[in-house]
């Protein structure tokens, strides 16, 4: 193409998948090292087409708004490097979720799931406020040692995109609300365990899942949903836990 | 189209209490307003996904509270006023320091938080730089995750009403010059929205963003206090922008900027220049690494200037003699992070530069974040006053919170007294005017540019080191720069157009490093993280400089300022050994 | 061949299409969800690296479980069909049943015979999931053994299939 004479190497093809099938779809941008899928978008958005859209807030991994899918796997561009024979990436939105534009999709499916698992805590309301004591509960507790691997979620949606089932747009809560719901239930602080386990016992809960393991493979936190899943259907049957 | 506009005719909402951030400080405002008086409605406005941007989120190293018997308050305000070179608004940091225990608790018991504990249960406190005691509540190296997330969560018990995506324009007024509302730009859809509200919340989280090496997140542009200023509000301490001295440099990736822990320093991380000198010791012989953050900063950004960096302008941070397992054990975080750009912190030195981290000024508030217009509340990073000249580590997300929390329960107090006003129809033209004019533009430059342009200015001329020449270049350069930005074209549609809120961004940035460039030319003196190579010694009278917006319209608006002294209302600084 | 038969081999060539077409269908709604459009180079680059990169063959064992399954279910019916045949008539019965010693029935036959073995194996193995609370790594370890066991057990079934028309 137009740059043919450079070195290879030197320069990076980058298909994103547009929603005006009008607009290009095909650049070639400058490669940098290190360089992450971010850092691409952003060079086609500085010298191709400054209304590509795309989404990103904290570039360090902690906001988890910023998550694509690079040649079909679904990671946060920021902390994607590309690597260093790559030639050509190819960038679609997440899967499962609606578009809104370009890259960018519309998460309410994934956080109207979080919600349904009633994901906040629920405390005992005597204990609970400015003036309450925080619980006295040992790092090294069977409580914790469930909780503690499972909790630095970001709410990313590449569990959820991953996940086979999901990402069809089947009627599933998905992996990231499980995971939360596992959390909560564990948890001695909280009091709503017994409807968390009935809502993930209902059609579109923990059965459900076909155990693709989409979403451990692609949490960029390095969380462990499927566990979570497992825990819960074996929990929801068993009232001592 | 409205007839012989370039926008749609805007969506009219109305709110008893409009929320404008979403970060630590806006979600905590929202928790206590509805949990004060949860017949209320309360709308957020928020540019990023709610709870899901802003640097709250972005919080490592943790929570400055007093939780143990042996530690008091007064200790903690004490820390807090030595670090901020005792030009502190002592209302506002007295607030905070009694406040924070309090918070830590509701974080804890209600919101569902869960911070690391001691081997016997009790909450962990860890030690952090400047403080007297060890007090720093964390989760591991992702306390900000653990805050959002359950803050987050909260929402969906609340059901405030989430406008996501919408960026908030300006305040607007009523006929006769009350609060009535603000515009805004639903960013999905690129239509306009105008919020009417009885109380109006702004935490839209400082605008640190403007220097080439920064740490913060994408949204964090100054908006709030643009917005302020351009509504008349005072301002204080707008050269006092705290320099973190130890961010990534990445070459042109965006992770360039980002920080490397403070921890390091404290497990005994050695910095060197690119001579293979340990440089700190002529700097700060004493406490060599270990030295605040102003001191080290200062020194890594005088290495870099006199020569003796690395050729991609930073100096060397090395922990590898802990030995790579150790390193990976305590910090695998940060070992990640530096492997992701293909360095290793474990293994050998990494290059970092001192970096734009935190705004300690910001508009002047009261302890129940009121300001002098009736009815609108500032909190978090965009109010000024709390951290004087320097903040602490861990004194940040605490002041989100903690001020974040006082916003909410004065909002519930007075929102119910205040009626719901009609927003002045010229006003709103106005407002929309100037956000839809870069894209009915023809021809003229792009933001990214421009953006570039502004950040690379800042950092050499209102940087880490000034003098007297750069600032005066600085503020040449920025009315220039003022003049550029009105006449931005951005092609494309106004629906998801980033490119489009770039040039917003970029307008308040400017309006901001204008009063920063300003008022660091005031200061003739060094104090805190505000350092002049032409004046090296601090004044011993303590004064600040409150800036407020002068008559001139356009771009480049004039700057009034009044010169106050500091009111020691609880502590004096010789009271203490400093 | 007679019209029954040739009415019966008919009728097992439409399953066959039938179980083909939805083959491509999942692969093809696949494409819109991840891992989809991308049997490519992406992709093998991702299986040839050990770890949590190869767990991503168990996506690849849901799609073959589900058409295994559709597959498995097709037949039966047609099975059911043939089988009833015998209330009727004793000899349209064994006229029918001649056409599975055809070879191209017994190709068919084959890819049946590894529908269901991986279907089977592949159904021990989710079950070994839940209750023996297998991992990622395990998980994708048990899938290897289900590959395995197909595979050998397929094998051995295909020499005693074939053997009649080849040998
Ligand atoms: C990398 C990093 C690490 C830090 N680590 C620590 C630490 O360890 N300890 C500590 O105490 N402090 C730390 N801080 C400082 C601390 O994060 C901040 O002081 C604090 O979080 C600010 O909170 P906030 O609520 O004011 O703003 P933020 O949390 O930044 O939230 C700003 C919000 O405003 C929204 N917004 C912006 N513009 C608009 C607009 N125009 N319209 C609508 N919404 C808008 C954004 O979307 C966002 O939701 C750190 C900061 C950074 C950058
Ligand atoms: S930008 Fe925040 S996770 Fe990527």
């Amino acid at each position: 193409m137009r740059n043919r004479h450079r070195k290879a190497g030197d320069e990076l093809r980058v298909s994103v998948t547009r929603s005006d099938a009008a607009a290009a779809d095909e650049f070639t941008v400058p490669r940098i090292r290190p360089m992450m899928v971010l850092d691409a978008l952003l060079a086609i958005q500085r010298t191709h087409d400054p209304a590509i859209g795309f989404r990103y807030s904290c570039r360090v991994g902690m906001c988890g708004t910023c998550t694509v899918r690079v040649d079909g796997r679904s990671v946060l561009a920021c902390q994607t490097e590309i690597p260093e024979r790559a030639e050509h990436i190819r960038i679609d939105p997440l899967a499962g979720l609606p578009v809104v534009r370009d890259l960018v999709v519309d998460t309410a499916p994934f956080w109207q799931a979080w919600k349904s698992i009633t994901p906040y805590l629920v405390p005992d309301e005597d204990a609970a406020g400015m003036d309450a004591t925080p619980a006295v509960i040992k790092p090294d507790s069977a409580e914790r040692e469930r909780i503690d691997p499972s909790l630095d979620c970001i709410g990313c949606a590449a569990c959820f995109s991953s996940c086979g089932i999901a990402s069809a747009r089947r009627d599933f809560i998905g992996p990231a609300a499980l995971n939360r719901a596992m959390v909560l239930v564990a948890d001695s602080r909280d009091t709503a365990a017994a409807h968390r386990l009935d809502v993930v016992a209902t059609d579109s809960g923990v059965d459900r899942c076909h155990y693709i393991y989409g979403c451990s493979a692609a949490c960029p936190k390095g969380l462990d949903p499927a566990q979570a899943i497992r825990r819960l259907r074996k929990w929801r049957f068993d009232e001592s836990r | 189209m409205s007839p012989g506009e370039a926008w749609p005719e805007p969506e009219t909402i109305s709110t008893d209490v409009a929320v404008v951030g979403s970060g630590g400080a806006g979600l905590m405002c929202v928790l206590h307003a509805l949990s004060a008086r949860p017949d209320l409605n309360v709308t957020i406005v928020s540019e990023g996904a709610v709870g899901r941007s802003g640097c709250t989120r972005m919080v490592q190293g943790g929570y400055n509270a007093v939780l143990n018997p042996d530690d008091s308050v007064d200790l903690h305000f004490r820390d807090t006023l030595q670090g901020g070179k005792f030009l502190n608004d002592q209302r506002l940091a007295w607030t905070l320091v009694n406040d924070a225990p309090r918070v830590i608790n509701e974080l804890e018991t209600r919101v569902g938080c869960f911070f690391d504990r001691d081997e016997d249960g009790r909450i962990h406190q860890k030690a952090f730089a400047g403080q007297a005691f060890d007090r720093t509540v964390h989760r591991g190296d992702l306390t900000g995750i653990e805050i959002m997330g359950r803050l987050r969560d909260q929402m969906f018990r609340l059901e405030p009403v989430e406008l996501e995506d919408v960026r908030a324009l300006d305040l607007v007024h009523d006929r006769v010059g009350r609060l009535a509302g603000l515009t805004a730009i639903d960013m999905r859809s690129g239509r306009p929205l105008v919020l009417r509200a009885r109380v109006i919340v702004v935490a839209t989280g400082g605008s640190a963003t403007m220097y080439r090496v920064a740490a913060p997140a994408r949204e964090k542009t100054g908006d709030g206090v643009a917005m302020c200023w351009r509504a008349g509000l005072a301002v204080r301490d707008m050269e006092m922008l705290q320099f973190h001295p130890t961010g990534l440099l990445a070459g042109d990736a965006r992770m360039t900027g980002a920080v490397l822990e403070e921890g390091l320093r404290g497990a005994g991380a050695k910095l060197f220049n690119a001579d293979g000198e340990r440089y700190m010791a002529r700097y700060d012989a004493e406490r060599m690494e270990r030295s605040t953050r102003d001191v080290v900063a200062r020194a890594g950004y005088s290495e870099i200037v006199a020569g003796r960096g690395t050729p991609d302008g930073g100096v060397l941070i090395d922990i590898s003699h802990l030995g790579a397992e150790e390193v990976e054990r305590r910090f695998p975080g940060m070992v990640q992070r530096t492997r992701q750009i293909g360095q290793d912190l474990a293994r050998a030195p990494v290059r970092v530069s001192p970096t734009a981290h935190f705004h300690m000024g910001g508009v002047l508030i009261d302890a129940d974040c009121r300001t002098a217009l009736d009815g609108l509340l500032v909190a978090g990073e965009d109010a000024g006053g709390t951290h004087g000249a320097n903040r602490l580590g861990g004194n940040g997300v605490a002041e989100s919170t903690v001020f974040g929390a006082r916003a909410g329960d004065t909002a519930a107090a007075i929102a119910p007294h205040r009626p719901l006003l009609e927003p002045e129809p010229a006003e709103v033209r106005a407002s929309l005017e100037r956000a839809y004019a870069p894209l009915g533009r023809d021809a003229g430059p792009w933001p990214f540019p421009l953006t570039t342009r502004l950040k690379e200015l800042m950092w050499q001329c209102v940087g880490v080191v000034r003098d007297a020449e750069g600032l005066a270049e600085a503020s040449k350069e920025l009315d220039v720069l003022a003049e550029d930005v009105d006449r931005i074209a951005v092609p494309g549609p106004p629906e998801v157009n980033f490119g489009w809120q770039e040039a917003m961004d970029l307008a308040n940035q400017v309006t901001v490093a204008r009063t920063i460039a300003h008022a660091a030319a005031w200061r003739t003196e060094t104090r805190g993280a505000h350092a002049r190579s032409d004046y090296p010694d601090s004044d011993s009278r303590l004064r600040y400089v409150v800036q407020r917006r002068g008559a001139a319209d356009g771009p480049v608006s004039a700057i009034e300022t009044e010169v106050r002294d500091v009111e020691f209302s609880y502590r004096a600084p010789d009271g203490d050994s400093t | 061949m007679t019209v029954p038969q040739f009415l019966f081999f008919c009728a097992f060539s439409v399953v066959a299409l039938a179980i083909i077409a939805f083959g491509v269908l999942v692969v093809r709604t696949a494409q819109v969800d991840d891992g989809g459009p991308f049997v490519s180079r992406a992709l093998l680059a991702r299986l040839a690296k050990p770890g949590s990169e190869r767990a991503e063959l168990q996506r690849w064992a849901f799609y073959l479980h589900r058409i295994s399954g559709v597959a498995l279910f097709a037949f039966l019916c047609l099975h059911v069909g043939d089988v009833s045949l015998f209330v009727f008539s004793r000899e349209l019965y064994d006229e029918v049943h001649q056409v599975y010693g055809s070879t191209a029935m017994r190709i068919g036959e084959v890819g049946l015979l590894f529908g269901l073995l991986f279907h089977a194996f592949n159904g021990i193995r989710l079950v070994a999931v839940d209750v023996a609370d297998l991992g990622l790594v395990a998980s994708t370890r048990a899938l290897y053994g289900v590959v395995a066991a197909t595979v050998l057990c397929g094998g051995v079934g295909t020499v005693y299939i074939m053997a009649p028309v080849i040998g």
